[in-house]
């Protein structure tokens, strides 16, 4: 079984040997879900880590305003990761908006890992590290802009 | 149990030994052809698939930089007008009818998801840069890699390699052949000190030791002329339904549509040799004909 392209280019995978996302990988289910099928809900607890393999997804919060949607997430795309963090919470919701292939690996599946290759499980954290440090930045320049837009004295 | 008793029940049980022997190498020689069938008539859809594509007006490739994001157009096209090729994993997963649900049953594996059609259109696609190339590239090659990495194409039921089968089946009739010879030394090697103990002296007691030699010599030519069918069962069947054959045509199918791609994207693109030659031809030209004028001109 080849690996798909978008699992080597998953943040997630980053420096692993194709041997070695296989055996992670193949631990997983793949999931097909429709437009308007959503993957995760907001509030719910979850166990679960998804990778996109087919089609777009979108990141969806409800707010006082109505229905805002955060960021788009296509193939290869990575998210549920903080569940490797014990977060079990999720934080929004993600909802299909064309026909997707999604893989899902449960908190268990990859825990299992640590136990028979350390290696990897390492590896595998420090790209999850190296995730949440990029999405911070991200977030911390989103504000920054944000600040700039507002009045003093909203600030 | 020693060795040698294992040695004497095999000796004795030989010609069963390599009936089942050939049963076993006829049952799996019939699934690797009926894969093969199966396999030439999905890659004939997919060249077909590919080449009715390339052929739409609309289809057309750009600019070698689009190239990327038109293949993969194509392929998401043709992918949906392949059949599925295993009739255990399909790729079934069709919306139903009606409102979006709040989740999607029906999961698989990720070996399942990707022994459908997706396999072989994923090698073909992580193939573009080899087509990108402004110099032709070996099509028969570049088909060979991208099967080689599916493998519904290099195992049997996903589990035995078709190569190795195939050399199996290769040296099968040779061996059986051996088998033969073999259990006719054993049978003579096994009757002929029986001779020794016949007493000439007493020739109604020797008529039951003449008796169990030539059963022995019987057995023994027994097992030659068994290796000698089913060598021969083997062997006509490996000369007019070759598996091999059908698996290069499979091969070379894919590289004419692979050429045909390439013949496409690089239709009307010159290779930058080709861009300097035309330029210092061109340049060449108006230097003649400018000359030419001057020519004209003074005279």
């Amino acid at each position: 079984m080849s690996i798909p392209s978008e699992l080597r280019s998953c943040p997630l995978f980053y420096e692993m040997y194709e041997k070695e996302i296989k055996k992670i990988a193949s631990r997983g289910l793949v999931g097909f879900y429709k437009p308007g099928d959503f993957v995760v809900r907001d509030g719910e607890t979850g166990e679960e880590i998804y990778v996109v393999l087919e089609g777009q997804l979108m990141v969806r919060k409800n707010t006082s305003e109505g229905l805002l949607d955060i960021a788009p997430l296509s193939k290869g795309d990575v998210f549920g990761e903080m569940v490797l963090l014990d977060e079990k919470i999720r934080s929004a919701d993600i909802v299909s908006i064309e026909p997707s292939w999604v893989l899902e690996l449960s908190y268990r599946q990859i825990f299992d890992v640590y136990e028979k290759e350390p290696r990897i499980f390492g590896v595998m954290l420090l790209n999850l590290a190296r995730l949440l440090a990029k999405r911070l930045r991200s977030t911390n320049k989103i504000i920054v802009d944000l600040k700039k837009h507002l009045t003093p004295e909203q600030k | 149990m020693n060795v040698l008793d294992l040695f004497s029940i095999m000796s004795t049980h030989l010609i069963e030994l390599m009936g089942i022997g050939l049963c076993l190498a006829l049952i799996l020689r019939f699934i690797a052809f009926r894969s093969g069938k199966k396999n030439l008539v999905y890659f004939r859809t997919l060249s077909r698939s590919m080449e009715k594509n390339l052929d739409k007006p609309e289809n057309q490739p750009g600019d070698l930089k689009e190239i990327d994001g038109w293949f993969e157009r194509m392929m998401d096209t043709v992918k949906t007008e392949l059949p599925s090729r295993n009739l255990r994993i399909s790729d079934d997963f069709k919306p139903e009818n009606g409102k979006a649900g709040f989740r999607s049953q029906g999961k698989k594996t990720l070996s399942e998801f990707m022994t459908t059609k997706r396999d072989i259109l994923y090698n073909i696609n992580n193939q573009i840069n080899a087509l990108r190339s402004p110099f032709p590239p070996n099509f028969m090659e570049l088909s060979r890699r991208v099967l080689r990495q599916d493998p519904l194409w290099t195992t049997i039921v996903m589990i035995i390699p078709v190569d190795t089968l195939q050399r199996i089946l290769g040296i099968l009739p040779g061996l059986f052949i051996i088998g033969g010879i073999f259990g006719t030394f054993i049978g003579i090697t096994a009757a002929l000190p029986m001779i020794a103990t016949i007493d000439l002296s007493d020739l109604d007691g020797a008529a039951p030791i003449l008796n169990s030699f030539v059963a022995n010599i019987a057995y023994s030519m027994k097992t030659s002329i068994a290796g000698i069918i089913y060598s021969v069962i083997l062997t006509l069947l490996n000369t007019i339904f070759p598996i091999t054959s059908v698996r290069t045509e499979i091969t070379e199918g894919l590289a004419r549509t692979f050429e045909h791609i390439w013949t496409r994207i690089h239709k009307d693109k010159m290779t930058p040799g080709e861009r300097e030659i035309v330029a210092s031809v061109t340049k060449l030209c108006t230097l003649i004909e400018n000359n030419m004028h001057e020519k004209k001109s003074k005279s």
